[in-house]
């Protein structure tokens, strides 16, 4: 059976990953090249991620590998995030993104769907500055600009009618 | 790395989940960020009336559009030409199709019916359709519904002219909500009917095709009929149809916006919801219960429900109007007895019930449709308060919620100097912790809580008698007041005797915003 086949992966620094064939199906790059070439008893090199993103890539497709609905899992927008996806995505910001990266180039939607409504959440419902704050922007509008584009978006809303 | 190092591609994924005003701020973070999401401003677009299209039609605003038109998700215009064109132009993905008031520019989806049938068959995205007016070419309508909008999730067809209602066949409404898309959520549609004699006169039968067959609808929640149903109720309302969606908890009839419960807890319709789901619905009035208390309410509620005779019974409305000692225990019988089927809630005078109390009904009471909390329309003695701080702790099941009434107070509010007595408060008074900034935070996470009630058509968190409200919502812009613009069903707002600080530019918002809005009670 072809599930518990197994699947060789190097990271960006060499490093070897071996996963089953049903956590590799997780990834629809992964899944489609298999499907288009085979299994080859070569290691597929992934050299945008690194070894450290790929081993918490492998923890999520693990964690979620009988998860019925896990194509669909995240498609409710308002949904509200499950614990132990919660406590997955309690990572410092550049991990964060680094995921959000891997999950795209990877393409899992669910991760890549999990990874940017964590954004969003650090997003929603704050004023200007505290997103600057949040994400370490510096605010490089000088006060003339700045009043010119909060008039455009009058005063929060937009306006185009 | 950091998150301005991310290409726009996640940018735009990111979008997904944000909202309009999320967006507002975001575009004022810095030059590169206002680059990258000004695009997303476009996501909805609000054209009340003509008067609004001129900034529209400028070359700036029309190159920007078909520029970003891909961008465009939601549209909600009272010009059907509008629609029609931004349909030419761009290829969009519209989530949402809200057409207003259209007597303005004489009915133009009207006169035209072709037109809307062909934007809906451009349209297999649409999550969300309302319309103002129902279209000429009714049943067509319905039967384009069935076939080209699989992801439909809420169809809204209210006309407040019940006289040009195309009139239905029973037999085609009761076709239409069997075979309505298996994604709906929401059904609220005007309905007239033919007498059977009149039925040789009606027009091309365009969904007899469907006569015998049936969809399953899991999510379906609530149908809403507005109109003169009569004695057809039980025909279009059939136990197979209850059987295929066994999540519908409201069933509403309103006739001239009352709506009538005794059809679901007496008479035909009961007992075909009996029979289809073995449940069996009641409503609890107050005027015994009045002197009651608090234990006996709760004991009266938690037993007034449960199986007998292999059927369950089940609460479906709740007067506790005046109940002066429903408290705890009265709140806590409610969370753990009524999540499921409980649609209509008042608990005017329930003086006893605290905030976290009623906290705890929001947080579980998953399919109300109304909650009467404060009074709003006669007198009574003193209405229970919900506070920001605990309003702040979770979040409120009840996405389903029509009519709301409920003053929030416990806000800090440094820019009220004086109380209701004219006297001024004084200092360390926790009206005054913190600054307007802390104000606001607190204030934005409240709004984002009621504005994610999408359903709300009636919203007064003001009242009509008792105290002026000092530590409530400014309703300002500025303290958030934009996070209620997912509001899209809202008619009616009050803020009698709340201390806001509402402007001539957020009144300006509210009526541009609110596209449905028909009055704000208690402005001064």
């Amino acid at each position: 059976m072809s599930a518990h086949s197994q699947i060789l992966l190097t990271s960006s620094e060499g490093t070897e990953f071996i996963i089953d064939r049903d956590i590799a199906d997780k990834s629809m790059l992964l899944k489609c090249m298999l499907e288009d070439i085979g299994e080859i008893g070569q290691a597929v090199p992934l050299p945008n991620v690194s070894g450290p993103i790929l081993t918490k890539v492998i923890e999520y497709c693990t964690h979620h590998r009988d998860d019925p609905n896990f194509l669909s899992a995240n498609d409710d927008v308002a949904a509200e995030i499950d614990e132990w996806d919660l406590e997955y995505c309690k990572v410092d910001q550049g991990t964060l993104y680094e995921l959000i990266l891997a999950a795209n180039y990877l393409d899992i939607k669910p991760l890549m769907d999990l990874t940017c409504k964590t954004v969003a959440n650090m997003i929603k419902a704050k004023s200007p500055e505290e997103i600057r704050k949040t994400f370490n922007i510096t605010n490089d509008f000088t006060p003339e600009e700045e009043d010119q584009v909060r008039r455009e978006n009058g005063k929060g809303s937009r306006r185009l009618s | 790395m950091t998150a301005t190092q991310l290409p726009t591609e996640v940018f735009d994924h990111v979008a997904n989940f944000l909202a309009l005003p999320d967006f507002a701020s975001l575009t004022r973070v810095s030059k590169e960020w206002h680059q990258i999401w000004t695009r997303h401003l476009w996501r909805s677009i609000h054209i009340r009336h003509d008067d609004h299209l001129d900034p529209f039609n400028t070359c700036e605003a029309t190159k920007s559009r078909l520029q970003h038109g891909n961008y465009i998700r939601a549209l909600h215009v009272c010009n059907f030409s509008m629609v029609e064109q931004i349909m030419l132009d761009t290829n969009i993905r519209l989530h949402t199709l809200d057409l207003l008031d259209t007597s303005r520019t004489l009915g133009l989806y009207r006169s035209q019916p072709d037109i809307l049938i062909q934007i809906l068959q451009k349209s297999p995205s649409l999550v969300t359709l309302k319309l103002a007016e129902c279209p000429l070419e009714y049943e067509r309508f319905l039967c384009t519904i069935i076939e080209y909008l699989p992801r439909l999730k809420t169809l809204d067809v209210l006309d407040a002219e019940m006289a040009q209602i195309p009139k239905l066949k029973d037999e085609t409404v009761k076709t239409f909500l069997a075979n309505a898309p298996a994604t709906i959520e929401y059904i609220q549609m005007a309905v007239l009917f033919h007498d059977s004699e009149d039925w040789d006169a009606m027009s091309e039968p365009w969904l007899s095709k469907y006569y015998n067959k049936t969809t399953d609808h899991p999510a379906l929640t609530v149908v809403s009929f507005n109109g003169h149903m009569g004695d057809r109720v039980p025909l279009v309302l059939s136990e197979d149809f209850l059987r295929s969606a066994p999540q519908l908890r409201a069933i509403e009839f309103l006739q001239e916006n009352t709506p009538r419960t005794d059809w679901i807890t007496s008479g035909a319709l009961h007992d075909t919801i009996q029979r289809a789901t073995s449940r069996s619905l009641k409503m609890l009035s107050s005027p015994s219960l009045r002197t009651f208390l608090d234990k006996d309410i709760a004991q009266h509620i938690t037993t007034g429900q449960g199986i007998r005779d292999d059927q369950i019974q089940r609460w479906y409305s709740l007067n506790l109007k005046g109940c002066k000692d429903a408290g705890p225990a009265t709140s806590q019988a409610i969370v753990d007895t009524c999540q499921q089927d409980l649609t209509e809630l008042t608990i005017v005078g329930c003086e006893a019930m605290s905030s976290q109390d009623l906290q705890a009904i929001l947080g579980s009471a998953a399919h109300l449709r109304s909650l009467e909390a404060s009074c709003i329309g006669d007198y009574v003695e003193s209405c229970p308060k919900l506070l920001a701080q605990d309003v702040l702790l979770s979040t409120w099941a009840c996405r389903w919620l029509r009519t709301l009434s409920i003053e929030i107070g416990g806000i800090p509010r440094p820019d009220i100097k004086e109380d209701q007595h004219g006297e001024p408060i004084p200092k360390g008074h926790p009206m005054h912790s913190g600054t307007d900034e802390e104000s606001y935070v607190i204030q934005r996470r409240i709004y984002r809580q009621l504005g994610s009630l999408v359903y709300l058509e009636e919203l007064y968190l003001g009242n009509s008698y008792g105290e002026n409200q000092l530590n409530c919502l400014s309703m300002t812009l500025e303290s958030g007041l934009d996070f209620l613009s997912g509001l899209q069903a809202l008619r009616v707002l009050g803020v009698g005797r709340m201390h806001h600080r509402i402007d001539t530019a957020d009144h300006d918002w509210m009526w541009r915003t609110w596209c449905r809005l028909e009055t704000i009670l208690g402005m001064y």
